[in-house]
């Protein structure tokens, strides 16, 4: 084993300097939108994709779910594009399209065989300059989130996990809220709610653009210039700042699901923005504690205790903090109480002895095939342009993350663990099947 | 003088007007990209086994697959397969379980191996080490009762989970009422069949299904072809045929009529409707591309009718789709579904089942057929080059012409309006589906029991049951 270690150590160091760069272009247009360009020849298909610097943490508090909305509502059509067709254009052109919305982003793009460069930046040009929101839009889209609510969490097994972490977690940090929403304050929304949200954060100045793939750059310069550049740009987003108190006492709570059987023990903690070193060290404790068979927390609670049937680090990682997530699901009759003194033993030898020398490796290969891996498609490098650029304000980052997981130490894990994974910084929470009123035993 | 300058001036004006696009023009182009098929190696070993080798040196990882294409559904007991799927790979003669799992953890890689066969992920450098492992586990391993008596202890308390989860026991349904109980893809893991699983069924298993007949193994990324045919000669040349068993599945059962098949979920917010058949279709059947094509049209995407009209126009659901599965070893299935609030249950159903019949008897439009040709050729060229392994083992897999691929966007291009209603028509059969429908009773059945087609229920099990014994669940 001695062998396949030094001869590990000497290709890690050669596959770094070759293979992975990602080369990329960018710039501004005069209304402050900024624009990347990857090319990528190898296969004959071109991706446009615009991500907005708005997420469901710019929302009013009592408007939840209004960055969401967006992400519905424009794809109902533009001055030049009718109410239905935006679909219709993309597959009648070979292509395919979706968005996403997070805390702090709204993602959308389409991906189009190599020729329809032109439509894909007209498309999401239209988009920006002039979506039509209209009341007959709002009403179907309203009908068809409370769906997707109702099909992604009110009918999910385990699907309020994730709004009673952040309602725990977070006091004053517009996090505290999911982005799907409250049902409630989109009911009483009024269309002028709707057009000035568009209004603010729905320009240029707040937007990345971004093409990847088969190309040609002056092609793609100058249908940027034609279809964007002559955007108003908006006024200056002013955006608040939240800072929490630190959790200095453990939070204890329960959750009721009477979609579920099995309970499940959830253990977070607050971690610092996405953009902190300390983020990317606390991924690689995750990875420690339960990536794959070998790692401490299946080793013992899953396999050698069976005390639960799986557990899983989750680090939820955001533009101002994060949520560090421990979830395990348990074996029946287990105590999840026992479940937690054994996370809590295997953090606290974190916090107090080195990890292995072998473990420590483990680590770095396990890192660098997962940043190999973000970077095997070109949706997957698209995302990531995008993100480093509106996280970070630099894409370059995109080629430091390698260097950064490179440059963690053993001695850095133990000092991040003190500092963040302590039990009275920690929230305990017990997920648990509705109790039953009679006749518990009955079981189908 | 000056006038030349008056005349650049103007021309300049006249530049700057033109360069003002014009936004309400649409600029498509219609003129698709030639497709970028790479050139895979391939190979055959003596004992049959199939080898599929494809260089990429873009990044230093590979992949590695095993399919095993043996009949399904010898085993006596169901649920050794998804037992031997977790033991298999965690122990062998020469690593013991710790060992093996940390070794491969190590790399960084990942490795899974089922009774399918198995998936591989790695850095590149680590292809010999790699190799060991795999074939250290497809021929030296080691089953014990410790891990056996653990996954099935596990596999037991993951059934607890099925009674509520709406979607677990919509599959279990489809696959019951379209293949009967007693059909491979019908059965379903009970607490019984479980318990019942010894060591000794395991081991038959995996020699079972682990034969070199009728198996592909592929490999892409960074590899070089001669270094990696010698790697695979060495460790799968001694992988020893064995003949294949022959199986011999039930009969489906026929669907005479449309009926609602009803399955009550107490604590549903939301219903899930599936309108369901078996269909007899091979990939290389003429009708293919019809087929593939009319399900486009009544519920592939975001454009289509189902879609359109439960989501876009009604609002009643988050999506409304349909699809086809062709036949492998066994009849494919066709399913049109959508989830939608218990309040429009009946209406959902109604719409859903109008979308099916029309398909059937209308023509659909020349627009909506070249928009579902466009989105199919499109996709296919956008993704060859990713599946480009695919296309060598589905050519193999499944019996199809050798230029099958070469003609793909030709044989889409030739289906025409007719066809695609004859498609609707054989394989949809609005006359004779299945209307699976999990919901709460107490709110949804009113509504359904008005619509024009008998009732049926069945408890999470499958079994029939009566509307009286579900009103006092």
């Amino acid at each position: 084993m001695k062998n396949l270690i030094l001869r590990g150590l000497f290709l890690l160091f050669l596959t770094t300097i070759s293979a992975q760069k990602v080369v990329f272009e960018e710039y501004d247009l005069k209304n402050g939108m900024h624009v990347i360009l990857h090319q990528n020849h190898e296969a004959p298909f071109v991706i446009t994709s615009v991500m907005y610097h708005v997420g469901s943490k710019n929302e009013n508090p009592n408007r939840t779910g209004f960055a969401h909305f967006f992400e519905h509502l424009l794809f109902e059509g533009t001055k030049n594009i009718k109410r239905k067709e935006w679909f219709k254009i993309v597959s009648s052109n070979g292509g395919k399209n979706n968005a996403y919305t997070t805390q702090d982003y709204t993602y959308y793009y389409e991906v189009f065989p190599a020729n329809n460069l032109k439509l894909g930046l007209w498309m999401e040009s239209e988009r920006l300059l002039h979506p039509i929101i209209t009341q007959e839009g709002v009403d179907t889209q309203n009908e068809v989130v409370k769906e997707e609510k109702r099909m992604r969490f009110d009918n999910q097994p385990y699907g309020k996990i994730f709004e009673s972490l952040a309602k725990n977690i977070f006091k004053k940090h517009p996090y505290r809220w999911v982005p799907i929403g409250k049902m409630a304050h989109l009911d009483a929304a009024t269309l002028k709610e709707f057009k000035d949200f568009n209004k603010k954060f729905y320009v240029p100045n707040n937007a990345v653009l971004v093409v990847a793939g088969d190309f040609k750059k002056q092609d793609a310069k100058k249908w940027i210039k034609e279809y964007f550049e002559t955007i108003p740009k908006g006024k200056k987003i002013i955006r608040k700042k939240y800072k929490e108190s630190p959790i200095t006492k453990a939070i204890k709570s329960v959750v009721y699901d009477e979609k579920i059987q099995i309970p499940a023990l959830l253990k977070a903690y607050r971690i610092p923005a996405f953009t902190e070193r300390d983020n990317a060290v606390l991924f690689m404790i995750g990875s420690y504690l339960s990536d794959g068979k070998s790692s401490v927390l299946y080793k013992k609670i899953v396999d050698e205790k069976q005390m639960a049937l799986q557990v899983q680090t989750i680090p939820i990682q955001n533009e101002e903090y994060g949520m560090y997530v421990i979830l395990a699901i348990a074996s029946l009759d287990k105590k999840l109480k026992n479940i937690d003194n054994v996370i809590n033993q295997e953090i606290k030898k974190l916090q107090t002895d080195l990890i292995s020398e072998r473990v420590f490796e483990k680590l770095q290969n396990t890192f660098e095939k997962k940043f190999i891996d973000t970077n095997e498609s070109l949706e997957g490098i698209a995302t990531t342009l995008a993100l480093c650029f509106t996280y970070f304000k630099n894409t370059e980052q995109i080629n430091k993350t390698l260097k950064i997981y490179r440059s963690i130490t053993r001695e850095e894990i133990r000092a991040v663990a003190k500092k963040y994974l302590n039990p009275n910084q920690s929230l305990y929470l017990e997920y648990l099947p509705k109790k039953k009123k009679l006749n518990p035993k009955k079981e189908k | 003088m000056q006038r030349k300058i008056y005349v650049i001036v103007l021309l300049c004006a006249c530049l700057g007007i033109k360069a003002q696009v014009d936004r309400s023009i649409r600029p498509v182009s219609k003129k698709m990209p030639a497709i970028k098929i790479p050139k895979t190696q391939n190979f055959s070993l003596k004992n049959g086994l199939k080898i599929i080798v494809l260089e990429d040196h873009k990044l230093p990882k590979i992949s590695m697959g095993l399919i095993l294409d043996n009949p399904i559904g010898l085993e006596k007991k169901t649920g050794t397969m998804e037992i031997l799927s977790e033991v298999l790979g965690n122990e062998t003669k020469s690593m013991k379980k710790e060992i093996l799992q940390e070794n491969i953890d190590f790399m960084g890689s990942s490795l899974n191996f089922s009774s399918g066969g198995f998936d591989a992920s790695f850095l590149s450098r680590y292809l010999p080490e790699m190799m060991d492992i795999i074939s250290d586990i497809m021929f030296k391993s080691v089953f014990s009762k410790e891990e056996l008596e653990k996954e099935k202890s596990k596999t037991i308390e993951y059934l607890k989970a099925y009674p509520k989860d709406i979607d677990a026991i919509g599959s279990r349904l489809k696959n019951v009422l379209l293949y009967g109980k007693n059909h491979p893809y019908g059965v379903f893991i009970t607490k019984k069949s479980i318990k019942s699983i010894q060591l000794k069924d395991l081991k038959k298993a995996f020699a079972e299904r682990y034969n070199p007949k009728n198996a592909y193994l592929w490999v892409k990324g960074d590899v070089n072809f001669k270094e990696m045919k010698t790697l695979l000669k060495k460790h799968f040349g001694k992988w020893q045929a064995k003949p294949i068993k022959k199986v011999k599945y039930p009969k489906v059962p026929k669907i005479t009529k449309t009926s609602i098949a009803f399955v009550d979920m107490p604590e549903a917010v939301q219903s899930s409707i599936a309108a369901i058949r078996t269909v007899h279709l091979k990939r290389k059947s003429p009708d293919y591309f019809a087929v593939i094509l009319a399900n486009y049209i009544l519920g592939g995407g975001g454009n289509s009718r189902l879609f359109l009209n439960l989501r876009e126009d009604k609002g009643y659901t988050y999506g409304s789709y349909s699809n086809v599965s062709p036949d492998f070893q066994n009849l494919g299935s066709f399913s049109a579904f959508a989830k939608v609030r218990n309040a429009v249950t009946d209406s959902a159903t109604v719409e859903l089942i109008k979308e099916i019949h029309l398909i059937s008897q209308k023509p659909v439009s020349e627009e909506e057929l070249d928009i579902a040709k466009s989105k199919y050729i499109g996709n296919f060229i956008m993704g060859a080059k990713k599946k480009t392994i695919d296309f060598i083992l589905n050519t193999d897999r499944f019996d199809l012409p050798k230029n099958y691929y070469k003609n793909f966007i030709k044989n889409f291009q030739s289906v025409t309006v007719k066809d695609v209603q004859r498609a609707a028509q054989k394989y949809f059969q609005p006359n004779h589906l299945k209307i699976l429908i999990l919901g709460k009773a107490s709110e949804v059945l009113k509504g359904l029991e008005k619509l024009p087609y008998p009732m049926l229920y069945y408890d999470k099990q499958g079994n029939p049951t009566s509307k009286s014994k579900i009103s006092k669940m």
